[in-house]
Order: structure tokens, then C-alpha cells, then sequence
């Protein structure tokens, strides 16, 4: 059930089961249970990336499509990164084609020393989104050297799952 | 900030993407951002309209690792004596007579590219070393159009 506009009721109007299922059942209905997709990494190896561009991480798993009503959606992601030559890695959301912060995207990951594994994450409310299908891509860059990501590719002490994940929020 | 124009995808599993990225880059230059490995294979990432270099990169990905390498150790002792010999013996350097090597220790270049002669298509290394960690050996033929590469990973233990 998708959200609808809810109805305004009138004085002495006659409440019928139709308008109820519809404007009270369905819409919490709908609140209860959001446009949401989301992808929990287990794959076979690291992801990796010498690119200085941004770039999909994984245009087939990590590419997430909801039809929304029209409100805000939220993306999140959180992962565990390492660069071999200690330089940053960036991250960014591809929206229907557009990277949603631009220049050098939502977050800067940049190790002291290699080699260790950090954790970058975040969360960001993406608004002024139209009614219909909107596809999500988690992209990332570095700055130099490779970029390597977790992907719950069991190497021990490694085996971590990161998530992707969007909702319409509003 | 330059953009991605496309996308060259290869399914291929990467043995070591450093290594990988350091030919495509010797032969690419400035037409690639990179590549990426994932769950898919293999993305090289131009930033030039779609043209000769995408058949180029795809040749280049798909020799990688494609030479046979061994070694007669899987681990030595970090102690300067315990040596590894390293053979690549392969029908795609039969023809060669000096084919290129690189030493990484860690994921850095440990030994600068050099070469080594072949002789009736075999190539022979040894390493000894003093410094503990994971050495990968690439063994890579030379010369424009030549990208098969090999690779074989050594453990060197701590002595105490």
C-alpha cells in the first residue's frame, strides 16, 4: 500500500469502510512500512579501486531503486576501508545519474599510517526528489594508491558485512 | 574533477591489483582514472570517449596472471639465508629471452622492475630476504603487446 494524500473530512459526512481502508489503514499501513532497499555485502573478495575519479563500488549490488511518493529519502552506508599508500578515499551517492554532494563527495577517509582498517560511514537526507523510481549507487575515489573495502569476504579478522540501505523518510 | 566517460568490464579474478593497475597505467597513462575490482570482475575506468584503448585494456586484464609461477617454498625464514627459488616455466615465454620481475613486500614495490633471462622458456629467481611480511613475485613479459603476467605470494617469517 503506498501513501496517499489524506482525505479532508466534512461536517455530518458519512465515514464508509472504503475511505477508512483507504485514508486511515492504508496510510499507516504505508508509514509502517516505507520505500526501503538495502544490500548487506557477502561477497568472494575485497572491493578495490585505483580510480582517481569517482566510480560505482558495484553498479549491480550496491545499486539500490525505490519508487517514492515524493518525500526525502535517507542513504546510509558503513564499511571498513584501508589504502595501501595511507591517502584518502572518498565517498559518494550517485542519484538517477547525479552524485548527490559532488565535487569531492560525502566523506573523506584518510589513514595515519598503513596498514590499517578504519571505519567510514554515513548518513544523508537526500531531498527535493520527485514521485517515481530513483536509483541509489554508493561510488567512491582515492586520491592515490588502492582503495581496498571489506566486503565479508572471509579473511579473518577482516569478515566484516558492510551495509547499504535507503528509505523514504517523509 | 575529471569525470568517467565508460567503462571497460572484463570478468576476470585479479590476483593483485596494484599490480594490475601499474600496466594498465604503463600503457594507458592518462586516459584511465583506474580500475576497480569487484564483484563483477574487472572495471577500467576511462576518462576518454570509447576508443582504441578499450581493447587494449581489455587484452591487458585478461593476460593478467595468466603465466604459470611457482615457487619450491610457500615460507621462508626472515634470516638472509633460507632461499626461495621462484620458476616460471611457460609456453607463452618460449619465445622471450628476457621477460621483467617486480618484488612487493606488503603491497609496496620491494624490488624495482628488472629483468631476467630466459632460457628455452624458462625463467629462474631466488629470494632471500632479512625483512619479515608477505612478498608477492610478478613475473611480466617485455615489450609493446607482451602483458601476460604471473605471480607467486612467500610468507617471511620472523627469526627470533
Amino acid at each position: 500500500m503506498t501513501w496517499v494524500e489524506p482525505k479532508t473530512w466534512s461536517v455530518d459526512e458519512l465515514v464508509t469502510a472504503s475511505n477508512l481502508n483507504t485514508h486511515l489503514k492504508g496510510n499507516l499501513n504505508a508509514l509502517k512500512n516505507p520505500p526501503t532497499d538495502e544490500y548487506v555485502c557477502d561477497e568472494s573478495n575485497y572491493y578495490t579501486t585505483t580510480s582517481t575519479s569517482f566510480v560505482n563500488v558495484d553498479g549491480t549490488n550496491l545499486s539500490l531503486t525505490i519508487t517514492t511518493t515524493g518525500g526525502d529519502v535517507m542513504v546510509g552506508f558503513n564499511a571498513s576501508f584501508y589504502n595501501n599508500a595511507s591517502t584518502a578515499i572518498h565517498l559518494d551517492v550517485d542519484v538517477d545519474g547525479a552524485r548527490e554532494a559532488g565535487d569531492d563527495g560525502i566523506v573523506h577517509i584518510n589513514e595515519p599510517a598503513a596498514p590499517f582498517w578504519i571505519p567510514g560511514s554515513f548518513v544523508r537526507l537526500i531531498t527535493g526528489l520527485s514521485a517515481g523510481s530513483h536509483t541509489f549507487k554508493l561510488q567512491w575515489k582515492v586520491s592515490g594508491g588502492t582503495g581496498y573495502m571489506q566486503s565479508g569476504e572471509g579473511t579473518a579478522n577482516a569478515d566484516t558485512h558492510p551495509q547499504f540501505w535507503v528509505r523514504e523518510v517523509s | 574533477m575529471a569525470e568517467i566517460n565508460h567503462n571497460v568490464e572484463v570478468q576476470k579474478s585479479v590476483a593483485f591489483a596494484e599490480a594490475l593497475d601499474a600496466t594498465l597505467r604503463g600503457a594507458l597513462g592518462s586516459e584511465i582514472a583506474g580500475m576497480s575490482v569487484g564483484s563483477s570482475g574487472v572495471s577500467v575506468h576511462f576518462l576518454v570517449p570509447l576508443g582504441g584503448g578499450d581493447a587494449l585494456a581489455e587484452q591487458i586484464v585478461n593476460a593478467h596472471n595468466s603465466l604459470n609461477v611457482s615457487s619450491n617454498q610457500s615460507s621462508v625464514n626472515a634470516d638472509g639465508n633460507d632461499i626461495a627459488t621462484i620458476t616460471c616455466n611457460d609456453a607463452a615465454i618460449a619465445s622471450d629471452s628476457d621477460v621483467d620481475y617486480t618484488v612487493w613486500l606488503d603491497g609496496e614495490i620491494y624490488t624495482e622492475t628488472a629483468s631476467a633471462a630466459v632460457s628455452s622458456g624458462l625463467v629462474e629467481l631466488t629470494l632471500a630476504t632479512e625483512d619479515p611480511g608477505e612478498y608477492l613475485i610478478e613475473i611480466k613479459r617485455q615489450g609493446e603487446g607482451n602483458y601476460e603476467s604471473g605471480y607467486v605470494r612467500i610468507q617471511a617469517l620472523e627469526v627470533s
